[in-house]
């Protein structure tokens, strides 16, 4: 140890150096690294010792001291949010402005309005104009309306006062056609509709049928190969496209309209609802890749990349998730409800275990699209040394996603089932769900 | 709650279990390239608000030191600002000698680490009086200066007590990094 340096270095952390001495100490400091060497290795027992100094006190101040760059982050977090906002706001306003103005160039007239939605929610209009930034009160014209996540949804309301709620993965175009004409080419809905005129129905085509609507409740299931409808109110006259069969479904029954003409198209009654399930992979996979377990043989889905943009009021940038989502009841099955004390039990595996999100889409049992509800699990609560997993989740630990949505879930139906990891990819694999009932053993 | 809640708080509560887990590396790190304790509070909390901002840019590997790695990059910046206000009524090293001492300092982080763990064993071997004698000039707001003329001793001959008692600690220090005990 060089004596000169070291008393120069502790004059220096004192505050006790002179001009000329740190003028000395500068000029070794500048030329030998044996001389920073020393200077850090004194000014860090020196910052331990002032650390001592600080735990030995008040350990209130010395907590105080400590957390002085968490605290600021969280004050700063505010500052952080507020700015946020502000140019969010921003955004919001240049954004109004713009469409008052494509509006008034466009002069269309509006068939309907955005009253709710969350999670990834796009808009395109008839003219190719993408909006992200969809809030409450955006007025629709032609359009077409895309919900790429599981956990997206959207509330309409025609200016007849009829709503229509879709749930995502979905995709709605909205024709600028007078009456109400909707083309739902894949997703999830459920419909209020108002008596129409006379000689007007509302239609709904999907890529199997053409649905004409008078006035009542209901739920569609669009898929490429099938459409699935479930009538709760009223009545709603449907056409197999394949080969042109009508059927007319009354409320409390529903039917299948599939492209292969040799399945069933009769209206059927309801069945009555059931409180377990339990995933038939690879039926059913909503989202994720179909895969198989290396071990079992079996059927598996295999978490896939979706970038969830968000919508207006979320104000934030994209965020990528890994998601697997599976349908539960599409309608011509048994509805499923989900009861207090129900639980899922969910089996897995994680390449690399990372917190699980896990999400549900709900329906009212008599009626249209309820909400989506999540429960969180932190990594080391489920996660195993081998990637493996075996989680339990009681319906009652779900919370909405929206407070527009039921508080619980218990009470509702499941549509559909999924979960995700945030940012990066975990290499999540689902071998299976089940929702035990209330009375089953753990 | 909602996906960007999630993902906002999940990214929240992974930044401030690494800022926590790591503040006293990073606090080291921030200390040593300033001439007081004083500023370092005021330094720590730009650093970690900078560090919050900047959280996106963070790209972890397994490795637990990135973290600090990247705070003290972060630091550094915050440091030499922090100087710049402070430099015109100070008397403080220049800001090229502050970026060397930055470089040696990023490249000794585990070093660093070693020493902070030795001084605490080296400190608990000292007699109760004389880590009451080297802890308090180290107490802020203090002063040698302040102490001796409370004590009714010679300033100086109190200076050189508190230096002999540094050569001590930090040549334990040194032996016990020698000797691979920490």
């Amino acid at each position: 140890m060089d004596r000169q340096m070291a008393s120069l270095i502790r004059a220096y952390g004192d505050a006790e150096i002179s001009p000329e001495q740190l003028e000395w100490l500068e000029q070794t400091l500048r030329g030998d690294p044996a001389a920073r060497e020393q200077f850090l290795h004194e000014m860090n027992l020196r910052a331990v010792l002032e650390d001592a100094v600080l735990a030995q006190g008040d350990a209130t101040d010395s907590h105080s001291h400590h957390a002085s760059g968490v605290a600021a982050v969280n004050t700063g977090r505010t500052s952080i949010v507020a700015r946020w906002s502000f140019a969010a706001a921003t955004v919001l306003v240049a954004s109004l402005v713009a469409i008052a103005l494509w509006i008034s160039i466009n002069n269309e007239p509006q068939i309907a309005t955005i009253t709710d939605l969350g999670g990834s929610v796009q808009w395109t209009s008839g003219g190719g104009h993408v909006s992200h930034d969809l809030t409450p009160g955006h007025p629709l014209h032609g359009g077409t309306l895309e919900l790429p996540s599981a956990d997206s949804w959207a509330e309409l309301k025609f200016t007849d006062g009829s709503t229509v709620s879709v749930s995502g993965p979905a995709l709605l175009s909205i024709s600028d056609r007078r009456r109400k004409e909707l083309h739902f080419r894949h997703g999830r809905m459920s419909a209020d509709v108002h008596p129409q005129p006379a000689g007007q129905p509302m239609l709904i085509h999907t890529p199997t049928a053409d649905l004409e609507v008078l006035g009542t409740q209901f739920n569609v299931n669009a898929e490429a190969a099938s459409t699935v409808l479930a009538v709760n109110k009223g009545s709603v006259r449907v056409t197999r496209l394949t080969d042109g069969k009508v059927a007319v479904v009354p409320a409390k029954h529903h039917v299948v309209a599939s492209v292969d003409r040799t399945k069933e198209f009769n209206a059927t009654r309801h069945r009555r609802a059931e409180t377990a399930w339990r995933s038939q992979l690879p039926e059913g996979i909503v989202y994720g890749e179909q895969t198989v377990n290396d071990e079992s043989g079996d059927a598996c889905v295999r978490a896939t990349a979706l970038l969830w943009r968000g919508c207006q009021r979320n104000e934030q940038k994209p965020i990528l998730l890994y998601l697997a989502a599976l349908s539960v009841s599409r309608g011509e099955q048994s509805p499923v409800k989900l009861r207090a004390g129900a639980r899922f039990r969910i089996r897995g595996h994680m390449e690399s275990p990372r917190d699980l999100l896990v999400g549900l889409t709900t329906h009212h049992l008599q009626g249209g699209f309820a909400g989506k509800h999540h429960a969180y699990r932190k990594v080391d609560s489920f996660a195993s040394d081998s990637g493996e997993f075996e989680l339990e989740l009681p319906v009652e630990e779900f919370t909405p996603e929206a407070p527009e949505h039921p508080n619980s879930a218990v009470g509702l139906g499941l549509y559909d089932w999924w979960c995700l990891t945030l940012n990066e990819d975990a290499g999540l694999s689902v071998f299976s769900v089940e929702l035990l009932a209330p009375d089953e053993p753990q | 709650m909602n996906i960007a809640n999630v993902s906002q708080n999940t990214q929240y509560d992974r930044f401030v279990s690494l800022l926590v887990r790591h503040e006293q590396a990073v606090r080291g790190f921030v200390r040593s390239l300033m001439p007081s304790a004083h500023d370092v509070d005021d330094v720590m909390q730009e650093v970690g608000l900078a560090c919050w901002r900047k959280f996106d840019s963070f790209a972890s590997t397994d490795s637990p030191d990135d973290f600090v790695r990247w705070a003290c990059v972060v630091a550094r910046f915050e440091v030499l600002r922090h100087r710049r206000n402070y430099a015109r009524d100070r008397i403080v090293l220049s800001e090229d000698i502050i970026e060397l001492l930055a470089t040696d300092a990023q490249s000794r982080l585990q070093t660093a680490a070693a020493e902070r763990d030795a001084v605490e064993l080296c400190l608990a071997r000292l007699q109760e009086s004389e880590r009451r004698l080297l802890l308090s000039v180290h107490t802020p707001g203090d002063s040698i200066a302040r102490i001796a003329s409370e004590l009714g001793q010679n300033a100086r001959r109190l200076y050189s007590k508190v230096n002999s008692l540094r050569d001590l600690l930090g040549e334990c220090v040194r032996r016990r990094l020698a000797e691979g005990e920490v």
